[in-house]
């Protein structure tokens, strides 16, 4: 059922089996697999069923670090994370890809790597995720989609870059989606308006009960056999941080891990190139959209776009980190496709790169990278409170030199690969293409920007922005000296407490974390089951 | 190479030296040699292309005929021993190359032609320079034998060729080369 905090007393104690903080795609998941079981589950969700000004205020904090930008446009921590029903499914694009083999293993080049689980052991809960986040099936290989949408991958395929299929969900809203089931589901209770402020327990080894609050006024407790922290990279941090009952490090803190290896997904605007005129057909993709068919049920569609990645044993032999770049075609202002005009990029294009004799296409690149573990990038507590006293987070985000450095071999790895297969020439320019490239990219920015490269392009210094994915802040681990919780996300220092969401992962990937996170939690629903139950 | 027999005028078959009229390239021509144009341009001096030995003029440029060539995980070289060829005309050359060369020039400092002529695979008459081209700027892909200009990723070998282009053409008050 779907309750309103807002109508209980206060004072009151409520219990259940399971209590999960945060109604997002980790915290509804782990619901979900519940539902019908023996178990009462409790939910907390902070909002409502819709977004309000002020539950969503609850989210602001201040950022000390490098600066949070999308599409070149600062944002602010609140805009990176949704607080009421589904979270910030609410708001996310809806790509799907789970983590690679790679990202499990232990790599000896970053300061902590390796999970304590291997990529085998998730194999089972992908198919599982795929149907939460509503997607065709766990089936990624580039054949399958293909086959699928009538469309070739990127020609691309060498021992160190290959063909990378995403699938899209379109995209599932997990509280609009699952509230009907939530709502009507015997032995969960959702609790809206419900802000958990402490984890409550003198000892330190165990969760007493949570402390919660509502906007309006209304206090009370719940306590349960075992609780779940589901309330995303960052809060997740913060709630253990603000729980101060035993240590004021914070809940489970012993080594001042928690909040710390905060990680993003680098997304940098790379330049541009120019492509095979066949491009369009040949990705699947018109202007940067996603190429879908009928999908195997009524009503479902299949949806994927392809893009390039760093392969896994190019990360092994170089011992670098993940990079994955997508094409968008460019656009004249009048919305027509730059290769309709006849319009081909700088100088070089027409003669190097276009091989055919029809103009070749425009693109613009983006790419998406995976930034080392760093201890010095993390998640803390600020002075300020919000408006239910609860210390504001500070968020010291800090990427290294050593991760542009990596982006841009991995760039250059991947124009070679593309030029070994006469497919087209790339012009790295980091933060050379401005965000309005999505909507305006015409011929003479595009002539201006590349005649305006200076001689020494500078690459200490380009722009990175973010992928609103908030990873690592309480990484998995096989021991507490380099982790907050185990192979099975249970804190290592707290029995009763376990932690779900990408705050989890050891190291952070270049997949989109939805997935993973998903999968993750079935894992740890599963798990949860059988020690309860 | 795809698209590599889309050009107006073929290319010169196998083993065959050019007809005379291919001695200019037209711009259109270069344009639609694609990958490697400008390589394929230089290489065909060796082929032929360029007229050997025959005029002293303003433009004309010597530079040591390759006879023979290694080639390593990065880099090529070559042996110079045979007498010089002399290239009296390149023809109209695409501007676009000219401009590409001269960044070539200014950012690699390599602008001397016979060293870069040196560092080209030289002219084979059994294969069409346009392939030979295609398979070496491959090759320099594969072995990341690679220039950057302006961020623009350039096989070593096509972006050297633009330079001896532009070397070549500098005294010239038009396309014309």
């Amino acid at each position: 059922m779907l309750t309103d905090a807002r109508a209980l007393n206060s004072g009151s104690s409520l219990r259940a089996d399971v209590c999960i903080v945060g109604g997002g795609a980790a915290g509804i998941t782990i619901a979900m697999e519940m539902l019908n079981s023996d178990l009462s589950v409790l939910l907390l969700e902070s909002g409502g069923t819709e977004s309000d000004a002020a539950t969503q205020a609850l989210a602001q904090g201040e950022s000390i670090g490098a600066p949070l930008t999308s599409l070149d446009n600062p944002v602010n921590l609140d805009q990176t994370r949704l607080r009421y029903l589904g979270g910030t499914t609410n708001h996310w694009a809806g790509f799907c890809r789970p983590l690679s083999p790679i990202d499990f293993e232990t790599r000896d080049h970053l300061v902590v790597s390796g999970w304590p689980i291997d990529y085998a052991d998730m194999v089972p809960y992908w198919d599982r995720a795929a149907e939460w986040v509503r997607i065709s099936d766990a089936d990624f290989s580039i054949g399958a989609w293909e086959r699928r949408l009538g469309v070739s991958a990127p020609p691309i395929d060498t021992l160190a870059v290959e063909p990378l299929a995403f699938q899209v969900s379109f995209p599932t809203k997990f509280g609009d989606v699952y509230a009907p089931e939530l709502r009507a589901a015997a032995n969960i209770e959702v609790l809206l308006h419900a802000n958990a402020l402490n984890l409550a327990g003198n000892d330190g080894q165990r969760v007493a009960h949570v402390d919660v609050a509502t906007l309006s006024g209304v206090s009370f407790t719940v306590e349960a056999r075992a609780y779940v922290l589901a309330a995303g990279g960052i809060e997740n941090a913060r709630l253990l941080l603000a729980s101060i009952d035993s240590d004021p490090a914070g809940l489970g803190n012993s080594n001042g891990l928690v909040g710390r290896y905060f990680s993003e997904h680098l997304q940098i605007y790379a330049g541009f190139g120019v492509l095979e005129p066949d491009f369009g057909e040949v990705s699947g993709l018109q202007g940067g959209e996603v190429a879908i068919t009928q999908g195997r049920h009524a009503g479902h569609v299949h949806g994927a776009k392809f893009a390039l990645g760093l392969t896994d044993a190019h990360l092994r032999s170089a011992a670098t980190t993940g990079l994955e770049l997508q094409f968008l075609p460019g656009r004249l202002p009048d919305g027509a496709p730059l290769q309709e005009q006849g319009v081909t990029v700088g100088d070089i294009s027409a003669m190097m790169a276009h091989t055919g004799p029809e103009p070749g296409t425009a693109v613009y690149l983006q790419a998406l990278a995976e930034q080392e573990p760093n201890p010095q990038s993390r998640v803390m507590l600020g002075s300020r409170t919000d408006a239910l006293g609860m210390r504001r987070v500070r968020l010291d985000w800090q990427y290294t030199a050593a991760d542009r450095r990596r982006v841009i071999a991995g760039l250059r790895v991947m124009a070679e690969a593309i030029g070994a297969a006469d497919w087209g020439r790339l012009q790295l320019v980091p933060g050379g293409v401005h965000a309005d490239a999505h909507d305006n990219l015409v011929s003479g920015e595009l002539l201006t920007i590349f005649r305006s490269v200076p001689d020494e392009i500078d690459l200490s210094g380009f722009p990175v922005g973010v992928g609103f994915h908030h990873m690592c802040t309480t990484r998995m681990s096989r021991s507490v000296e380099q982790g907050v919780v185990d192979a099975d996300c249970r804190m290592h220092e707290v029995d009763n407490l376990w932690v779900a969401g990408s705050s989890v992962f050891a190291t952070a990937g270049t997949a989109t974390p939805t997935m993973s996170i998903v999968a993750l939690s079935i894992r740890l629903a599963d798990h949860l089951q059988e020690l309860l139950g | 190479m795809r698209n590599a027999d889309a050009s107006d005028t073929p290319a010169p078959a196998h083993g065959s030296a050019p007809p005379e009229d291919e001695h200019n390239i037209s711009r259109r021509q270069v344009l639609r040699l694609g990958s490697g144009g400008a390589l394929a341009l230089v290489i065909g001096a060796g082929a032929g292309w360029f007229d050997r030995a025959r005029d002293s003029g303003p433009k004309t440029l010597l530079a040591p005929a390759p006879t023979t060539s290694t080639t390593t995980s990065t880099t090529s070289s070559t042996t110079t021993t045979a007498a010089p060829v002399t290239v009296t005309g390149i023809g109209e050359v695409d501007p676009r190359i000219i401009t590409l060369g001269q960044r070539v020039v200014e950012v690699t400092g390599e602008d001397d032609i016979a060293e870069l002529l040196a560092q080209l695979p030289e002219a084979d008459q059994d294969r069409d320079p346009l392939e030979r081209a295609a398979a070496r700027v491959r090759t320099d892909f594969e072995m990341s034998d690679t220039i950057s200009v302006d961020g623009w990723i350039l096989a070593a070998s096509e972006a050297r060729a633009a330079a001896v282009i532009a070397l070549f053409c500098s005294e010239s008050v038009d396309s014309t080369c």
